[in-house]
C-alpha cells in the first residue's frame, strides 16, 4: 500500500506535555484497523510525554508508518523510550518481612523487655553507655511537653465525672459522698488511665517515630558498630526519664483532677472546698495515693518498652515508620487497658 | 609492608530472612590495602559489606577478621570485631540529635570518657578539618548537604583509628572536586597509617585513583578477586562493559 491511501496525520510541531489534549484528541480518533501516515515533518520540540504516545501508538496501532522524521528526533525517540537499562541483578525479591509470628513477637517483647531491665540497672551502677546528660533532655521532653495536656484532660474529667455522680447523689441526698466518689475514682482510677493514655500518644508515638527513622537511616547500625548498643543507649534515658516524670505527672494531675470535682461540688452540690477535702481524706489514704502512682509507673515502662519495640521492628523503609507508630500507640494503650483491668481483678 | 589477611571469608552466602542475594563468596582483605565492591546495582554490595561488619548474619559460610571467626551469636565477639573498625554508611546515619562535633566526638564520649575536653575537641577538629568540616562542626545534621554529611561520617568513621574502614558508596552524590579530595584522605590514611579500606563505589575515576584489588560480584556471585591491574586487563565482557562503559558489550550482557 502505498503513502497516498494511508490516514495521513501532520503532527503539530510542539509534541511536549503542554499540548497533551490537543494532541490526544487528534490521535485519540483514530481508528486502529486504519494504515496511518504520521507525518513528523512540522515537529520541531518533542520532551518524553511527546515521545511516550508515539511509542503507544506504534504499539497499539498493527500498520503505522512514520515519515519526515529528522535523524535528531529518530535519535530522541531511541533514547526516550528505547533500551531498556539493565535490572538490577536479583533474581526473586528478597522477603521484606521477617515472618513474625504472634509466639515470635511476644517473646522478643519480652526479651526485650528482660534486656532493658539489665540494662538500666547495669547504668544505675557503672554509669556507662548513655550519653552525658540525656536522661535530663528526656525528662525535659517528656515532662515539659505533657504536663499542660496532662492538666487540662484531667481537669475536664475530674469535672465530668463529678457531674456524673453529683446528680445521683443529690437525688438521694448524699451530696457530700461527691467527695469520696472524685477522690477515690481519680486517684485510683482516672489519673493513672487518662496519664498513661496521653504519654502513650505523646511520648510512646514519638519515641516510635525516632526510633524506627534511627533503624531506617542505619543510625542504629552506626551506633552498633561504634561499639554501642543501641538498645541501651537509646531505651535506658527515656526509661529513667518516664520514671521521674510520672511522679510529677500524677502529682500534678491529682492536684488538677480533684480541683475539678472540688468545683462542681461547690457550685453544684453546694460542698464547701474544705468540707469536700475532709470528706475526702476519710476515704482516700496514702497508699491509694502511692498505688495509683505506682500503676502509672508500669503504664509508664510499658510505654516506654513497646514504643522501642515497634520502633526497633520496623520494616519496609520511611513508610514503616508512620505504620510502627500507629501500632505502637495501639499497642500501648491496649496493654494500659489491659494491665488497668488486672490490677483491678487483683486489689478489689 | 607484610602482605597479611586481614578479612577472610569462607564460601559464604548472604542475604535476608533465608532469601539468598549472593553465595560462595571468599572474599580475601589484605591489610594495608584499598579494596574496591563493583557490581550493578542491587547485586548485594551493601548486603555484603553488612555482612562482613557484623551486622547481618551470613546464611552461611564464615566470616574471619584478622585470623579469628566472627560469632554472630555473640555480642562480644562482635563487640571485639567492631572497636577495630569504621564505617561510613551508605545514608550517612549521623544522629540528627547531636551536632557534628557531638557527632563525631561520639566514640570518644562513649568508650573513652577519660580524655580530657580540650584533646577530645583537638582530636575531633583535626578530623574534621581533614574532611573539610571544621568550620561546620555547630551544625545540625539536618542542616547540612549529603556531601558534608558524608565527609563528617568519615571523619567520625576514622575518630578512634580503626585498623579497617569499610565506605558504602563515599563520593556518590558529592561533586568530583570533593570527590577526589575524599580519596586523596583515604590514600593519605593508608600511606600514614596503615589504615586498610573496603570500598562500594561505582566512580570510574575513584576506582582508578584508589583501587589496590578490586572485588566484582554478579549473578548472585564472586566475578573477580584480585588487583585492579589485572582486571584491566581483562578480557572478561561484563568486566569490559563496567570498566570501559563499552556499549555493545553491556547490550550482549543485558540481552
Ligand atoms: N533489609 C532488606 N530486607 C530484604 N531484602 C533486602 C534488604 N536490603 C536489601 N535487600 C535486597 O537485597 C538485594 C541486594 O541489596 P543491596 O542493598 O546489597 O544492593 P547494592 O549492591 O548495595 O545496591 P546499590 O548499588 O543500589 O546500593 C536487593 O535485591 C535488595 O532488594
Ligand atoms: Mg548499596
Amino acid at each position: 500500500m502505498d503513502s497516498d491511501s494511508r490516514l495521513h496525520i501532520l503532527l503539530p510541531s510542539r509534541l511536549v506535555l503542554e499540548n497533551y489534549k490537543e494532541i490526544q484528541n487528534h490521535l485519540g480518533r483514530l481508528n486502529p484497523e486504519d494504515p496511518v501516515l504520521l507525518d513528523f515533518s512540522q515537529v520541531e520540540q518533542m520532551d518524553s510525554t511527546g515521545a511516550a504516545m508515539i511509542s503507544y501508538l506504534n504499539k497499539t496501532y498493527p500498520d503505522i508508518r512514520c515519515d519526515g522524521l529528522s535523524p535528531r528526533l529518530k535519535h530522541m525517540l531511541d533514547v526516550f523510550t528505547g533500551t531498556d537499562a539493565p535490572t538490577p541483578d536479583s533474581g526473586e525479591p528478597a522477603k521484606t518481612l521477617p515472618s513474625s509470628h504472634w509466639g515470635e513477637s511476644v517473646k522478643q517483647f519480652m526479651v526485650l523487655m528482660a534486656d532493658e531491665f539489665a540494662h538500666v540497672w547495669h547504668y544505675l551502677w557503672r554509669r556507662r553507655g548513655v550519653y552525658p546528660g540525656e536522661i535530663h533532655h528526656q525528662l525535659f521532653q517528656m515532662g515539659y511537653g505533657s504536663y499542660w495536656i496532662v492538666s487540662v484532660i484531667t481537669f475536664l474529667v475530674g469535672v465530668t465525672i463529678a457531674l456524673t455522680s453529683a446528680k445521683q447523689l443529690n437525688d438521694f441526698g448524699a451530696n457530700i459522698f461527691l467527695a469520696d466518689v472524685v477522690g477515690f475514682g481519680m486517684i485510683r482510677e482516672l489519673v493513672p488511665l487518662m496519664t498513661g493514655i496521653i504519654l502513650a500518644g505523646k511520648v510512646g508515638a514519638s519515641i516510635t517515630a525516632e526510633i524506627a527513622s534511627m533503624k531506617v537511616l542505619e543510625e542504629v547500625d552506626a551506633l552498633h558498630t561504634m561499639g554501642l548498643n543501641p538498645e541501651k543507649f537509646l531505651m535506658v534515658p527515656r526509661l529513667i526519664a518516664i520514671g521521674l516524670a510520672v511522679p510529677l505527672l500524677v502529682t500534678l494531675a491529682n492536684i488538677v483532677g480533684i480541683f475539678g470535682g472540688m468545683l462542681v461540688g461547690k457550685f453544684y452540690s453546694g460542698i464547701s472546698f474544705k468540707a469536700f477535702y475532709q470528706e475526702m481524706l476519710t476515704i482516700v489514704e496514702l497508699d491509694d495515693v502511692l498505688i495509683g502512682l505506682g500503676k502509672t509507673l508500669v503504664f509508664g515502662w510499658v510505654i516506654v518498652i513497646s514504643s522501642g519495640f515497634k520502633g526497633f521492628s520496623v520494616s519496609r523503609g520511611a513508610l514503616g515508620v508512620g505504620i510502627a507508630t500507629t501500632e505502637s500507640v495501639v499497642l500501648s494503650i491496649s496493654l494500659i487497658i489491659v494491665l488497668d483491668s488486672i490490677f483491678a481483678l487483683l486489689m478489689y | 609492608m607484610r602482605e597479611e589477611t586481614i578479612i577472610q571469608t569462607h564460601g559464604l552466602s548472604i542475604g535476608y530472612h533465608g532469601t539468598v542475594v549472593a553465595s560462595d563468596i571468599d572474599l580475601t582483605v589484605k591489610r594495608g590495602r584499598i579494596v574496591v565492591v563493583l557490581g550493578k546495582s542491587g547485586c548485594g554490595k551493601s548486603t555484603l559489606l553488612k555482612t562482613v561488619i557484623g551486622l547481618l548474619p551470613p546464611i552461611s559460610g564464615t566470616v574471619e577478621f584478622d585470623g579469628n571467626p566472627v560469632d554472630f551469636n555473640s555480642e562480644q565477639s562482635l563487640q571485639r570485631l567492631f572497636r577495630r573498625i569504621g564505617v561510613l554508611y551508605q545514608n550517612s546515619a549521623l544522629l540528627n540529635s547531636l551536632n557534628l562535633y557531638e557527632n563525631v566526638a561520639l566514640p570518644i564520649t562513649m568508650h573513652h570518657p577519660a580524655i580530657s575536653h580540650e584533646i577530645r575537641r583537638e582530636m575531633v577538629t583535626n578530623r574534621l578539618r581533614q574532611v573539610g568540616m571544621a568550620p561546620e562542626m555547630e551544625r545540625y545534621p539536618a542542616e547540612l548537604s549529603g556531601g558534608m554529611r558524608k565527609r563528617a561520617a568519615l571523619a567520625r568513621a576514622m575518630i578512634l583509628d580503626p585498623e579497617v574502614i569499610f565506605c558504602d558508596e563515599p563520593s556518590a552524590g558529592l561533586d568530583p572536586i570533593t570527590a577526589s579530595g575524599l580519596d586523596e584522605l583515604m590514600l593519605n590514611l593508608k600511606e600514614l597509617l596503615g589504615i586498610t579500606f573496603l570500598v562500594v563505589t561505582h566512580e570510574l575515576r575513584s576506582i582508578e585513583r584508589i583501587a589496590d584489588d578490586v572485588l566484582v560480584i554478579q549473578e548472585k556471585s564472586i566475578r573477580f578477586n584480585g588487583p585492579f591491574q589485572q582486571l584491566r586487563d581483562s578480557s572478561d565482557p561484563f568486566i569490559r562493559a563496567f570498566f570501559l562503559r563499552d556499549k555493545a558489550d553491556a547490550k550482549e550482557l543485558s540481552s
